[in-house]
């Protein structure tokens, strides 16, 4: 019965596609676990270094303090537009939502009449661009799930580095930002020029606090923006890697209820065919037989 | 003169007939009854098909065998059933018998042939290879038509294989020069009635010739018992044939074949044959191929054939259909996926075939252009799985690039018809063979990509599939136009 056993090698085939789609969402959620924690882990971190340079920012104003972080080189010639995907795929639609929205700020740049250049994270993204022939600037692949603190922390300080020097003017990264509630979204932030807003009154005590600088303003800023930059950049990167655990899982699921389904429908199929093969071979032989007589 | 015998036995839609031993009538010979009694009148014919020893012949009835009973009178008519043909025949509707049921008085006929040959001779058949034009675009680009060949239509029940038949009538038959030639074997009465009346109408390009003038319908339909359903076939090829060995071109349409086998099979076991692979006679394929054979083009004159053959259950391993298919030049097949789709003509464009599907036969470009397309469909429908699994976003781009463009040559792959225009509420379209071809190859080469899906549905040429596409985002557009994030 060639066409009960065609089946029967699919049906086969689909079960081997669940085991590993099974066994990937496993692995996915003990690793969005971690990324998750780490996540959320930073997260005050950042939040209150940002609120505290924001803060001290907002009481140097009457000092006319500038620094270089905070403003545009006046004589750079392009930006640098950075899009965080994946490095590894089946994580359903997160490496094609973050790239399409990449694109589009892409467009809207060169509309502008600005010059961008691409740098990638991550292998999917770069595949897409190189398919797509967009020219990529740089793309860091080096990793296995996501840039250690180091990395990022390397990448950062090359970032800033050719921003003081003038060579870019800014710096943008397209990432999916993760939302408490489990969902997510693709965002584009900018780092560089790092902007702060003083923080709202009630988060550092309620009032405004005196501050006495020591040592100079300039030399303290001269180390926190700096940290401030890496931080940011970095809860980018934690924030990507845990909606990429998280796409993984559902995408994962999915597949797996969908292998699911169609083992259901094949083996349903398996049978039928497999009776009608013996129904048919019955009434040949009793077709057979009554002939003979 | 003409011998005479007695019914001994009647079973089913057989019967033995007795004669004296010496004076048997041979095989293949009509026998007729014409009884008139008190309570029954009964005018039937049979044809022998076995010799079956002491005087006893066993026949097949080619009408119903109602009210036959033993010892009554056969009288051997001294040959095989007899169909007239000539320009007699031409705008009549015959039974198998050669018998006018249009009820327009007698048929004037220059002479009768048996509905028995053989068929033509080896060294007069000719190799035919001509592309014939359907303005299909899925006929001509993926199965074109060989002028003089024979051409199979393949599908299960509902698929639209007589909807098919009838729009190639009206598509072949009205620009056609020749005659044309019609067998309803063993379908509804209805669809033969109907494109009776259609013929009636319709005019042969703009000649003021009605195209039923050069057309003779013989009709065999579901109410007939087995035996007037397995000989219709050859009465139609009958007439055929007297048309081309006249030198016409002519034109013979069967729907359908399949019915053929089966009448076979239904008197198969009642002649006392032992059945065959799922129940068939074990004669099938002989008597598909005797068939087959005669239906060909010789040195004096073509026969251009599409037959419809059913698919029981969808199954093309079924003994039938695939004793058909060995015998045809273009191959259709029909697929019910495709008509859950809502795609029509629900064409397969993988699983069908033609011969000439060749460079040399219909050019360079022509044949690369059907084979990408084949190609893009054949990877699409390798990919299906992956996507019902993963879903899209798991393809490469290059995938999704196919996949992107197999939807749209999908779609583009239906087009309106003549004959459904009341249904679908667009008129038939004639796309040129050039028209396609280039429609097709810039649709591969990804010109069309930004059209929606939507709009490559029911167009003749991509350009109207453009056009389609400005309708569709016409009143949509408006609202859409609202600026984004506004909510």
């Amino acid at each position: 019965m060639p066409k009960a056993r065609k089946i029967l090698k699919r049906v086969k085939a689909f079960r081997n596609i669940r085991t590993v789609t099974r066994t990937m969402e496993i692995v996915a959620s003990v690793r969005f676990r971690k990324a998750h924690e780490s996540a959320v882990a930073t997260r005050p971190y950042t939040d209150h270094l940002a609120d505290l340079v924001g803060d001290l920012l907002a009481h140097c104003g009457e000092m006319e303090l500038r620094h270089p972080l905070l403003e545009e080189p006046s004589n750079a010639q392009c930006d640098v537009l950075m899009v965080l995907s994946s490095n590894m795929g089946l994580c359903g639609p997160y490496n094609a939502l973050i790239l399409s929205t990449a694109v589009e700020r892409l467009e809207q740049l060169q509309a502008a009449g600005l010059r961008a250049l691409l740098r990638v994270v991550g292998k999917r993204g770069d595949h897409y661009f190189q398919y797509r022939r967009i020219p990529v600037d740089k793309a860091y692949v080096d990793f296995k799930h996501a840039p250690t603190y180091e990395q990022v922390s390397a990448m950062a300080s090359a970032l800033m580095e050719d921003f003081l020097a003038g060579r870019i003017g800014g710096l943008e990264v397209a990432y999916t930002q993760y939302l408490r509630s489990g969902q997510s979204s693709p965002v584009i932030a900018q780092i560089l020029p790092l902007s702060q807003t003083p923080p709202p009154p009630d988060r550092l005590g309620g009032r405004g606090v005196e501050y006495e600088f020591l040592p100079s303003p300039r030399e303290l800023l001269d180390r926190l923006l700096p940290a401030v930059v890496r931080m940011r950049l970095y809860q980018c990167f934690l924030d990507a890697s845990v909606t990429e655990q998280v796409s993984r899982i559902r995408a994962m699921r999915s597949a797996t209820e969908n292998a699911d389904e169609m083992i259901h429908d094949l083996t349903v199929r398996y049978n039928r065919a497999r009776q009608a093969q013996i129904t048919t071979e019955l009434a040949e032989i009793m077709g057979g037989s009554a002939g003979v007589k | 003169m003409a011998t005479k015998g007695k019914i001994v036995q009647v079973i089913g839609s057989t019967f033995d007939a007795e004669f004296p031993e010496h004076e048997l009538p041979p095989i293949y010979n009509a026998l007729k009854v014409d009884h008139a009694g008190t309570s029954v009148e009964l005018h039937l014919t049979g044809e022998v098909q076995q010799h079956l020893g002491g005087g006893k012949v066993r026949c097949v009835a080619l009408g119903s065998t109602d009210g036959l009973s033993r010892g009554m009178e056969v009288v051997d008519t001294g040959g095989p059933v007899k169909m007239p043909v000539g320009q007699g025949v031409l705008g009549r509707v015959f039974n198998l018998l050669g018998e006018p049921i249009d009820g327009r008085g007698p048929v004037v006929a220059e002479e009768y042939r048996p509905i028995h040959a053989a068929p033509p001779k080896f060294e007069s058949l000719v190799p035919k290879n001509d592309l014939f034009e359907t303005g299909i675009k899925v006929i001509d680009l993926l199965v074109p038509f060989v002028r003089g060949g024979k051409t199979g239509l393949f599908g299960g029940a509902g698929l639209g294989k007589t909807v098919i038949i009838q729009e190639l009538i009206a598509r072949i038959a009205t620009k056609h020069g020749g005659y044309s030639v019609l067998a309803g074997v063993g379908e509804r009465t209805r669809e033969g009635n109907d494109i009776w009346l259609e013929m009636q109408e319709t005019e042969i390009g703009s000649s003021g010739k009605k195209v039923i003038d050069r057309t003779a319908i013989v009709l065999g339909q579901m109410n007939e018992p087995p035996g007037a359903r397995l000989r219709v076939a050859l009465s139609a090829l009958t007439l055929a044939e007297y048309f081309r060995d006249t030198g016409a071109e002519t034109l013979l349409f069967i729907d359908n074949i399949f019915r053929f086998s089966q009448a076979g099979s239904e008197v198969s076991a009642l002649l006392g044959r032992m059945p065959s692979a799922a129940g068939y006679q074990p004669t099938l394929a002989t008597e598909m191929g005797q068939l087959q054979e005669r239906i060909t083009s010789t040195k004096k004159g073509a026969i251009t054939s599409v037959q419809a053959v059913y698919v029981p259950a969808d199954d093309m391993t079924d003994p039938a259909p695939a004793a058909v298919v060995t015998h045809l030049d273009a191959f259709i097949v029909l697929e019910r996926s495709i008509v859950e789709k809502g795609i029509y003509p629900a064409i397969d464009p993988l699983a069908s075939s033609s011969r000439i599907l060749d460079p040399q036969y219909v050019g360079a470009e022509h044949y690369q252009t059907a084979r990408r397309v084949q190609q893009i469909l054949q990877r699409y429908r390798d990919l299906q799985d992956i996507i019902a699994i993963l879903g899209v976003d798991e393809l490469s781009e290059s995938d999704k690039q196919i996949v992107h463009r197999a939807r749209r040559i999908e779609r583009f792959l239906s087009q309106p018809f003549f004959v459904t225009e009341v249904f679908i509420g667009k008129s038939g379209n004639f796309t040129p063979l050039a028209e396609t071809v280039r429609s097709f190859k810039e649709i591969c080469d990804g010109k069309w990509d930004h059209l929606p899906e939507q709009a490559f549905m029911y167009v003749g040429t991509v350009e109207d599939a453009a056009e389609q596409a400005k309708r569709l985002a016409g009143p949509v557009g408006e609202t859409t136009a609202q600026p984004a994030g506004a909510k």
